[in-house]
């Protein structure tokens, strides 16, 4: 575990954006790499959490970290819950344009609905936590620590449910779900479960964001990020759990290191991106894992 | 055996991203010298605002070239980051500068969010930040900082309430105003119509574009030729070029007079050709500007740079500039910052664009002119019409205060 | 009040962008019926050809060579990458889509590295320049939009001929349906993967080049021109009819639509697109 208090303040704040950005790949990675359904269209509950938290905090209405991330999760589950019986009568391909529609239409209103969201410009004011002002608010470390705080538990969280019953049964309807359906599952139900859940944590990721920036703009919605965070899950490795993990800090830490030395790092990401998928397409993931499996065997079975 | 395997993977990724941040640490930590003067600049190096951070950080290499960079004794550093325009990204980046580069001198952010988001963090850090183009209007009034300073007009109370007088004096009583949809398009039109209507004109309608729109004709279909004067334009990028073309090629050129805000601006020209002669806008910068200093700054730019001036050289200019005369004034002491800051408000000089010095609030007090393209020795190019002399935040014409 | 001239300039331009609109989609559409990958690279293709055809037309003068040698190279491009790199990709068609995903960044940025960042246009061949009168309107239409109906025509035709009249046409349309029976029959998929690649990128180059003077291009158009190209595909269908006609009443759609309520014009194309999902997901011509 990295401590901060040892390292240069830049890098604790690029850790805590690692840790948002894993918490929002794994939320994906539920739909996506366990489930089957590709979304280019996440970005729609990382902008809701997000939103939430800024339209909150920015007109005063409420100030308490914890109430602003939970109204966060509640909306963005809302919202899922509606969508997800739009985007659900698609699958394949299907899916993936119905998200993204989705995601440009959210993207559109928070453009111009000006008075409510702020428009282009975005809304400010967003603080960290009172309870954290004894370290000073705009100190990285405590910030570092609170984030690190509900990160853990949510990816053990995370774990947990890709591992319970329900998980095992979100791979098999990727697999095949007609099977599924013969041996008596409702997909439909644990396909909409899966969407809703992946939209509760990736606005969770989107909320602490907010946070961690201060401040939100119609970007938060954009293709864009929906594009990274695919990018994201499939560059670690999609379906495995440690995939979204590797591949959020490898694709940020490129994005935000390669950046300082030149501003091509967008090729920089592609040539490695192309390197992984030729060598790789299954994520960066196998290479570690198999290594350390074969390590671990040998360890125990001498 | 099999339950270790899901832990070996989880642990051993997570160590995994630890020892990989661990390792490039050392590489990329700040280094602990104080001599030099850094300079730390954080805007749109890639993505479709791509020129906007080249263009402003190669003027202010021009500027530093011009003392050699040295200010006072103390060489001058300039620690360039990239945000692709993404404000978020634009808040890390500036961080990294104040917190890990530990420069001196922010010329920047390009990015006026970014500005606002971080308006308590540089309070907290004392960090002068003079920006090259943020025209967010509240940056100098409502979230006025004394560590901002602007080196370039307001959103709403300065170039935009000239080009309500211009339109007026040139005779237009009924304009349609067509804009790229974005706020500060509407705080544009809201300036236009600040100068425009008490003087007696009208703004008809607002007709405001999305970004990346490339087919102008259910928008022009709208106006209604027999109840309009004029059409005032606010567009940037291939929107621009597509506008001005399309002004032409749809029959409105002749029919319609146009102003504009930005259409033909720098490299956009190039791609106009045709369709741009003619076309008036209004703007703080011109590069045919026939000074001295506009002279040498356009001839040492296209030599060193070879490419073409555009108004984001000059803005970095002056960015660079109002720095370097101010640490000239307090013996390059960053230190005493609000001796820094007093110096810096009083600093004076002919730029590129003209006479520059600033007013309340840290806004600056320039020139404003009108321009019309012209083709001269096969080259497309904007030519001076009219100067408007010390606009500031707030101007207003003589017949209006 | 709306006068005809009104009307017809609105239904002209309708069917003009329309078509631009089916030279940019035909080109995705294809290889995404035929090889069942979202060519993510799609717009980055169209930049690159605009690109190209811009540099082209500067060095000689001459549009005709200018579209020639922007549509060449992106044939080139696909080829090579299909070749050597789609077609080796061990994965699954996740992982070839995750490649087509990385090169939009590379060739996004090697674009920026040759050209600069602003944006560019290209101007109409002097045959093809200039306007006609509308009757009733005081606005004129331009002539080189209305050549590209013409294009489009043709290519539309040209395709259906290709595919309905052709073996070659005969074996791609027979991989759409079944993949094991042509492999079985001894025709070499791996050279009909290329080649419908490098057909798909053929009519993805055409239309950068063509488009050119339409579409300026700049760094993100590309992401414009995939959304693009999504809605048509989504609107009109996976076939060839269905990206003509889904075009046609995309460019309809937004054209009346930015006409009568230019507020919603951020909306219009993705709420048309969801709104068929929603309705009728394999688009209305399938």
């Amino acid at each position: 575990m990295a401590f901060p208090q040892f390292m240069p303040v830049y890098h604790t704040y690029l850790l805590t954006e690692v840790l948002i950005y894993l918490i929002f790949a794994l939320s994906l990675n539920l739909l996506m790499g366990y489930t089957g359904l590709v979304s280019l269209g996440h970005a729609a509950f990382w902008g809701t959490g997000g939103y939430a938290v800024a339209l909150l905090m920015s007109k005063g209405v409420v100030d308490n970290f914890f109430l602003c991330t939970g109204a966060a999760l509640l909306a963005s589950a809302i919202l899922a819950c509606i969508f997800g019986f739009l985007a659900l009568r698609t699958s394949g391909v299907y899916f993936i344009m119905i998200t993204l529609a989705l995601g440009q239409m959210l993207w559109a209103l928070a453009w111009r609905w000006e008075s409510f969201t702020g428009g282009s410009n975005g809304l400010h004011g967003v603080t960290r936590p009172d309870f954290l002002a004894s370290w000073s608010q705009v100190n990285s470390i405590s910030f570092y620590y609170l984030i690190l705080i509900i990160v853990i538990p949510t990816i053990l969280l995370i774990y947990r449910i890709t591992t319970s019953p329900f998980g095992q049964t979100l791979v098999g309807i990727r697999e095949n779900e007609p099977r599924m359906q013969a041996l008596g599952y409702n997909t439909w139900r644990y396909k909409y479960s899966c969407y809703v859940l992946a939209a509760i944590f990736g606005a969770l990721a989107g909320a602490l964001k907010v946070f961690q920036d201060g401040s939100i703009n119609p970007g938060s919605f954009s293709i864009t990020i929906s594009g990274l965070v695919v990018l994201m899950v499939l560059t670690g490795g999609a379906g495995s759990f440690a995939g979204p993990i590797l591949g959020a800090s490898v694709v940020w830490v490129i994005k935000s290191i390669v950046s300082s030395y030149t501003s091509y790092w967008g090729a920089a990401l592609g040539i490695i991106l192309v390197i992984i998928v030729m060598f790789s397409p299954q994520g960066i993931t196998p290479l570690l894992t198999k290594p350390l499996v074969k390590l671990n065997q040998r360890l125990w079975n001498p | 055996m099999e339950k270790r395997d899901p832990w070996t993977k989880w642990l051993g990724v997570y160590l995994a991203i630890a020892l990989v941040m661990v390792l490039i640490m050392p590489g990329y930590a700040a280094s602990a010298s104080k001599q030099p003067i850094k300079f730390g600049y954080v805007g749109p190096m890639s993505g479709f605002y791509a020129h906007g951070g080249t263009h402003a950080t190669q003027g202010m290499k021009l500027a530093f070239d011009e003392v050699n960079w040295t200010v006072a004794g103390r060489k001058i550093e300039l620690v360039i980051e990239d945000d692709g325009w993404d404000v978020g990204a634009g808040i890390a980046k500036a961080k990294k500068l104040v917190l890990n580069d530990k420069v001196d001198i922010m010329l920047g952010p390009h990015n006026g969010q970014v500005i606002i988001a971080l308006n308590d963090f540089y309070k907290e850090h004392k960090m002068i930040h003079i920006s090259p183009i943020a025209d967010d209007s509240r940056l100098t009034r409502d979230k006025y900082s004394k560590y901002f300073f602007r080196a370039n007009k307001d959103a709403i109370a300065d170039v935009y309430r000239v080009a309500g007088y211009l339109a007026y004096k040139k005779g237009y009583r009924k304009v349609v105003y067509m804009g790229a949809d974005f706020i500060p398009s509407r705080e544009n039109i809201k300036g236009f119509k600040q100068v425009f209507e008490p003087l007696g004109g009208k703004v008809v309608n607002e007709i405001f574009v999305p970004f990346g729109t490339t087919d102008f004709a259910p928008y022009f279909t709208k106006i209604d030729l027999k109840n309009t004067d004029a059409i005032y334009v606010f567009f940037f990028g291939g929107d621009a070029i597509s506008f001005v073309k399309q002004y032409t090629e749809y029959g409105l050129k002749g029919r319609l007079s146009l102003l504009g805000i930005a259409i033909t601006d720098g490299a956009l020209i190039k791609a106009e050709r045709d369709a741009a002669l003619g076309i008036e806008t209004v703007s703080n910068y011109c590069p045919t500007l026939d000074t001295p200093v506009n002279k040498k700054f356009v001839t040492a730019y296209t030599k060193k740079f070879k490419m073409d001036v555009d108004f984001h050289a000059d803005l970095g200019y002056v960015t660079a500039k109002v720095a370097l005369l101010g640490l000239e004034k307090v013996n390059g002491n960053t230190k005493d910052v609000d001796g820094l800051i007093k110096a810096m408000e009083k600093v004076q000089f002919d730029a590129p664009r003209g006479p520059f010095r600033f007013g309340p609030n840290h806004a600056p007090i320039q020139n404003v002119y009108l321009r019309v393209v012209k083709k001269t020795n096969g080259q497309f190019q904007n030519y001076v019409v009219e100067t408007t002399p010390d606009v500031g935040q707030g101007w207003m014409p003589s017949e209006l205060r | 009040m709306i006068n005809t001239g009104q009307i017809i300039l609105i239904l002209l331009n309708g069917v003009t962008t329309g078509m631009l609109l089916f030279l940019l989609a035909s080109g995705l559409i294809l290889i995404l019926g035929v090889m069942g990958i979202v060519n993510m690279s799609h717009g980055a293709f169209f930049l690159l050809s605009g690109y190209i055809s811009i540099a082209i037309a500067s060095a000689t003068d001459n549009f005709l060579i200018a579209v020639l040698g922007g549509t060449a190279a992106i044939v080139i491009l696909g080829i090579l990458v299909e070749r050597f790199l789609l077609r080796r990709v061990p994965g699954g068609v996740d992982a070839q889509v995750l490649l087509t995903f990385a090169f939009v960044y590379i060739i996004a940025d090697f674009s920026r590295g040759v050209w600069g960042g602003y944006p560019q246009g290209l101007h109409a061949p002097a045959i093809l320049a200039g306007s006609v009168k509308i009757p009733g309107v005081f606005m004129t239409f331009p002539i080189y939009r209305l050549s590209i109906v013409v294009f489009g025509l043709i290519i539309a035709v040209a395709l259906w001929l290709f595919l309905e009249k052709t073996r070659f046409g005969a074996i791609i349309r027979a991989g759409v349906d079944d993949r094991e029976m042509v492999m079985g029959i001894g025709i070499n998929i791996k050279m009909l993967f290329t080649a419908v690649f490098a057909l798909g990128s053929l009519l993805v180059g055409l239309a950068g080049a063509l488009g050119a003077p339409i579409m300026p291009v700049y760094p993100g158009q590309d992401w414009n021109i995939l959304l693009l190209g999504m809605i048509v595909l989504v609107v009109g269908g996976a076939s060839i009819r269905g990206a003509l006609l889904g075009s046609l009443i995309i460019g309809l759609a937004d054209n009346i639509g930015k006409f009568m309520l230019p507020q919603l014009a951020m909306f219009l194309l993705f709420g048309i697109m969801a709104l068929i999902l929603a309705l009728k997901p394999q688009g209305l011509f399938r």
